[in-house]
C-alpha cells in the first residue's frame, strides 16, 4: 500500500498537468479572437472559380483589358504578356524599350489604346510606348514620385513630393507639357514624410475619380481628374490611424518598426472600391480570416460600404495582387492567375 | 519522498513549457513590413507599392515586397 502512493501521486500530477495545458490552450485561443469593434455583411457563397493559367514568371500586376484581351506586367519590365479575358491563351510580346538598369525595378504598367505606359519610379519618368509601332518615347521628369495612375491619352496623377516641405502631395502631369507641375490643395502639410499616409491609387474610369487608399489608417480619399477633393470616406474599420515612427538612417529615411497594416491592396471597376482589409470583424471566425483575404467593396459615388467577401487560398497561398474587370475578379497568386466570378454585390 | 521531488519537478517542466506555448500562442499576429535597413535587397525589391524606405535628399522611394505569405 505505501508503495502505491508515489505511484498515485504521479498520476494525479500529470492528469493536473495536462488539465492546465488544456485550460491554457483554450484560453490562448478566446484571447486570439481579438475583438476589433466592427462587423461585415460577408457574402455568404464563396467565389466561383473559374480557370487558371499560369506564366512562366511571377505576375507584378494586372495592367487591364482591351478589346477582348488581358495584360500582365511580370517581373521583366521587357515583356508584356497576354491572355484571353477567359485565360485561354497565352502570348509574350517582347518590347524593344532601350536597357536601361533603371528601370528594371519598379515599374508600372498601364493601357490605353495602343499605348503602353511604362511608369518607371526610379528613372523617374514614364515611357511611352506604341505597341503597333514597337516606338517608345521616353518622358524624363525632375522628381521621384512614389504612386501613379493613368487617366487618359498621356495623363497622369501621382503622388510625389511637395518642393519646399517634403511633404506628400499628388500632382497632374500631362506628358505634352511634362514640365508644368500642378499640385493639389488638399493635401496637408506638415513635414511628415511619405510612409503614414502611404497607399495605392487607382483610377476608376466609370465616376472618373482618382481614388487613393491608405495602408496604416482608415479611410480613402476620391478626388476628380483636376485633383479637387470630392469626398473622403470611412473604411469600417474602427482604427483611425497607426502611429508609424520615421527614422533617419545615413541619408535615407525608413520606419523605426514594422508598420501594422489596415487595409492592403485594392482595385476598383464601374464604381466601386474593392479593398483588401487585414483587420478581422467581430462577426467573423478566425480560422475564415486566416484562410481567406477578404475584401470589402465600397461604393465610389459616396464611400459607403457595401459588402464583404473572401477570396480563398490558391493551392495553400494567399493572394498577391488582385483585380476587377466586367463583373469577373482576377487573382494572382505567384506565377499563377486565377478567374473568379464576381457575385453582385 | 524521492518520488514526490521527481513527479513535483517533473510537473514543474511541464508547466513551463504549457507556459511558453501559449505565451507564444496569444502573440497577436503581425503583419510586419520589412525596414529596408534592415534587409537585403532581395527583401525590398522595388516591385510592390509598399513603401518602406526613401533617399532623404532627391525622394527617391524604395518598396518592399508583399509581407503576406
Amino acid at each position: 500500500m505505501r508503495n502505491k502512493r508515489p505511484v498515485v501521486l504521479l498520476i494525479t500530477l500529470f492528469l493536473t498537468s495536462f488539465a492546465i495545458i488544456g485550460a491554457l490552450a483554450f484560453l490562448s485561443r478566446n484571447i486570439t479572437d481579438k475583438k476589433n469593434g466592427f462587423t461585415r455583411r460577408l457574402i455568404p457563397s464563396t467565389l466561383p472559380f473559374r480557370k487558371q493559367v499560369t506564366f512562366p514568371v511571377t505576375i507584378n500586376n494586372i495592367i487591364g483589358s482591351q478589346a477582348g484581351k488581358l495584360y500582365f506586367q511580370g517581373s521583366n519590365p521587357y515583356v508584356l504578356y497576354t491572355t484571353t479575358l477567359s485565360l485561354d491563351s497565352l502570348k509574350e510580346t517582347p518590347l524593344s524599350v532601350p536597357p536601361d538598369k533603371k528601370i528594371r525595378s519598379g515599374i508600372h504598367m498601364f493601357l490605353r489604346g495602343n499605348h503602353l505606359y511604362i511608369a518607371c519610379r526610379n528613372l523617374p519618368g514614364i515611357i511611352d510606348y506604341d505597341l503597333d509601332s514597337g516606338k517608345s518615347n521616353i518622358h524624363t521628369l525632375s522628381y521621384f514620385y512614389s504612386k501613379e495612375t493613368n487617366f487618359l491619352k498621356d495623363q497622369f496623377i501621382l503622388r510625389a513630393k511637395d518642393r519646399k516641405t517634403k511633404d506628400p502631395v499628388f500632382i497632374k502631369l500631362n506628358l505634352n507639357t511634362d514640365t508644368i507641375r500642378e499640385e493639389d490643395h488638399f493635401s496637408t502639410k506638415n513635414g511628415s514624410s511619405n510612409f503614414p499616409t502611404d497607399g495605392i491609387l487607382n483610377y476608376d474610369a466609370t465616376t472618373h475619380l482618382a481614388c487613393y487608399s491608405y495602408f496604416y489608417q482608415n479611410g480613402f480619399i476620391c478626388m476628380d481628374t483636376n485633383l479637387n477633393i470630392q469626398f473622403k470616406a470611412r473604411t469600417i474599420d474602427t482604427i483611425t490611424k497607426r502611429e508609424i515612427k520615421v527614422a533617419h538612417i545615413g541619408t535615407s529615411l525608413t520606419m523605426k518598426q514594422p508598420p501594422q497594416l489596415v487595409n492592403r491592396i485594392s482595385s476598383v471597376w464601374a464604381g466601386k472600391l474593392y479593398l483588401e482589409s487585414m483587420l478581422k470583424a467581430d462577426n467573423e471566425l478566425p480560422s475564415d480570416f486566416a484562410e481567406n483575404t477578404v475584401i470589402d467593396a465600397y461604393s465610389l459615388t459616396n464611400g459607403n460600404y457595401i459588402a464583404s467577401f473572401y477570396i480563398p487560398r490558391y493551392k495553400g497561398n494567399k493572394l498577391y495582387q488582385f483585380s476587377v474587370i466586367d463583373n469577373k475578379l482576377y487573382a494572382v497568386y505567384g506565377k499563377t492567375v486565377v478567374v473568379y466570378d464576381l457575385p453582385p454585390i | 519522498m524521492k518520488k514526490v521531488k521527481l513527479s513535483l519537478a517533473a510537473l514543474t517542466l511541464v508547466l513551463a513549457i504549457a507556459g511558453t506555448t501559449t505565451a507564444n500562442a496569444t502573440k497577436s499576429p503581425a503583419v510586419p513590413v520589412p525596414l529596408c535597413s534592415q534587409v537585403s535587397s532581395d527583401q525590398c525589391p522595388d516591385v510592390y507599392p509598399i513603401e518602406c524606405c526613401e533617399d532623404d535628399a532627391t525622394g527617391q522611394p524604395v518598396f518592399s515586397r508583399s509581407p503576406i505569405q
